[in-house]
């Protein structure tokens, strides 16, 4: 059986070559195999081309219609080689069988290629994709506009907040001050006046917030300077006294910089009311760095030395509550505060904390790690 | 603080000061009432908007102003610019706006202390007496 059909396909007994038909003139010959030979070479790298792009292209709608013309592509190069072949040796079988292949992988691709006719045919054309493109940057560009334009709103918002709070604080202190009309008591009069200058020192964070950029951190150097400018207008028998701030570009979260306020109005206020007695001419100083994420404030007076601890004598309501108030905000900081040792007199208070991060930083820390990763991998 | 009798607010004809507050937050506005008082001067008011400010200005003229910015119905700069011509009222501006804009225009009315909020009763009074000694 096998044998038969290997005599069928590769036999060339009896068989005429097809040299013969053309009588062997080589006008006509040559002619056909070059022709044949061009389109064999032709329909073998065709196919290569469609396979190719259908692999690197996998996400193609389809790929088999690729697999299909190149099959079938391939067949009839195959077919044009053996034509060339039996010119001389007459391998009629086996061209036979080539090419009943080829025509049933033809007819093949013939049939099943007409269904995809409409869904090609659906597919959107440059103008519809284009327009499609036109009409989502358009929606981008609405979107964005909304997004500016409530983020704007907020920061209107926030800004107004800040200015809310520190009218209500202002508020406040008016109500603390018709209170103190009401008692002839030095001592009340006194203990309420350190209250209303408290609540002073808290509304200059929000005014210094209303009026930053941000609205969420405080420039500490120049809410120093409001600071003494306000200590100093409360104050005028203090006018002997110079006060002055030296900062750095510290800027704290409102966390931070209220009970760094208080502390600091509390400390030169005690240095303004106890260490100059007499119209004692002198010089108050305060001192903001931060290093290495340690934020340093120092009050540094050349008076007679009255850190807070001992001004219980003026300070009413017990001794040393100014003090308790330094050491819970400090605390609340998380730091410490103490008063050094001073030769030839004065007093030199240091407190000092770890600064915290703004809302701004923290969210910057948290999304700048994501993109660096999806950019380290895109390279 | 108490007054010292050198620190009451007159006028140089020896009569008592006359003061409207306009202001719209209602203790602060008493707050501003009594210090005005502590120093010997009369409280016009307070009143509460612009419009209530120019009327009243108009029944009692004042001798000076102490005008909030930021009113309801209102600009009180604008307001004290017609105080003070209709009436020749000194003016003392008394508010939480120091941004550089109010602080210009401010600055361009003239003439005009500004007593930043919080108030301080030293302040204030200073600001009122040198509103008052300026020439006219």
């Amino acid at each position: 059986m096998i044998d038969s059909l290997t005599q069928w396909l590769f036999s060339t007994d009896q068989l005429m070559p097809h040299g013969f038909c053309l009588l062997w003139r080589p006008d006509l010959v040559w002619t056909h195999v070059a022709a044949d030979a061009t389109i064999a070479l032709s329909y073998f790298t065709i196919p290569l081309f469609l396979v190719t792009l259908a692999r690197r292209r996998s996400d193609l709608l389809f790929t088999w219609p690729f697999y299909l013309f190149g099959t079938f592509i391939l067949l009839c190069g195959t077919t044009h080689l053996l034509s060339i072949i039996s010119f001389w040796r007459p391998i009629y079988g086996l061209e036979a069988v080539v090419k009943v292949a080829t025509g049933l992988a033809s007819i093949g691709t013939a049939i099943l290629v007409w269904p995809l006719l409409p869904r090609l045919l659906s597919l959107p054309n440059r103008e519809a994709l284009q327009r499609v493109n036109e009409e989502l940057e358009q929606r981008v560009a609405e979107r964005t506009e909304e997004v500016e334009r409530a983020n704007q709103q907020l920061t209107v918002l926030l800004q107004e907040v800040h200015h809310r709070v520190k009218n209500n604080l202002q508020v406040v202190a008016s109500m603390l001050r018709l209170q103190q009309r009401r008692f002839a008591d030095a001592q009340l009069r006194d203990a309420l006046e350190r209250s209303i200058s408290r609540v002073h020192a808290m509304s200059l964070v929000h005014q210094a917030l209303y009026g930053s950029t941000n609205f969420v951190s405080v420039n500490v150097g120049s809410y120093m300077r409001k600071l003494i400018e306000y200590v100093q207008q409360a104050d005028p028998r203090v006018a002997e006294v110079k006060i002055e701030a030296t900062a750095d570009d510290t800027a704290l979260p409102i966390d931070q910089s209220v009970p760094l306020a208080l502390i600091a109005n509390e400390v030169v206020t005690n240095a303004l009311k106890h260490a100059f007695p007499n119209q004692r001419a002198g010089r108050v100083r305060i001192a903001v760095a931060t290093e290495g994420g340690k934020v340093r404030l120092e009050v540094i007076d050349n008076g007679v030395g009255a850190p807070l601890d001992q001004s219980g004598a003026g300070e009413q309501g017990g001794r040393g509550f100014g003090m308790q108030i330094v050491h819970a905000l400090a605390q609340q900081l998380g730091g410490s505060a103490r008063y050094e040792t001073v030769a030839g007199g004065g007093a030199h208070f240091v407190l000092e904390f770890e600064r915290q991060d703004t809302p701004a930083e923290r969210a910057r820390g948290a999304g700048a790690a994501p993109v660096e990763t999806a950019a380290a991998a895109a390279r | 603080m108490k007054a010292e009798p050198g620190d009451r607010l007159g006028r140089a004809d020896g009569r008592e000061l006359r003061v409207l507050v306009v202001e719209d937050e209602g203790l602060v506005a008493l707050d501003l009432a009594s210090i005005v008082e502590q120093f010997g001067g009369t409280v016009i008011g307070p009143v509460a908007s612009v419009s209530e400010a120019l009327r009243s200005a108009a029944q009692q003229p004042p001798d000076v102003a102490l005008m909030d910015i930021r009113l309801p119905d209102g600009d009180g700069i604008d307001a004290a610019h017609q105080i003070r011509e209709r009436h020749g009222a000194r003016i003392v501006f008394v508010t939480g706006n120091t941004d550089p804009e109010t602080l210009l225009r401010i600055g361009k009315f003239g003439r005009a202390p500004l007593v930043p909020k919080p108030i301080s009763i030293d302040g204030l009074k200073r600001a009122i007496q040198r509103a008052c000694r300026d020439p006219e």
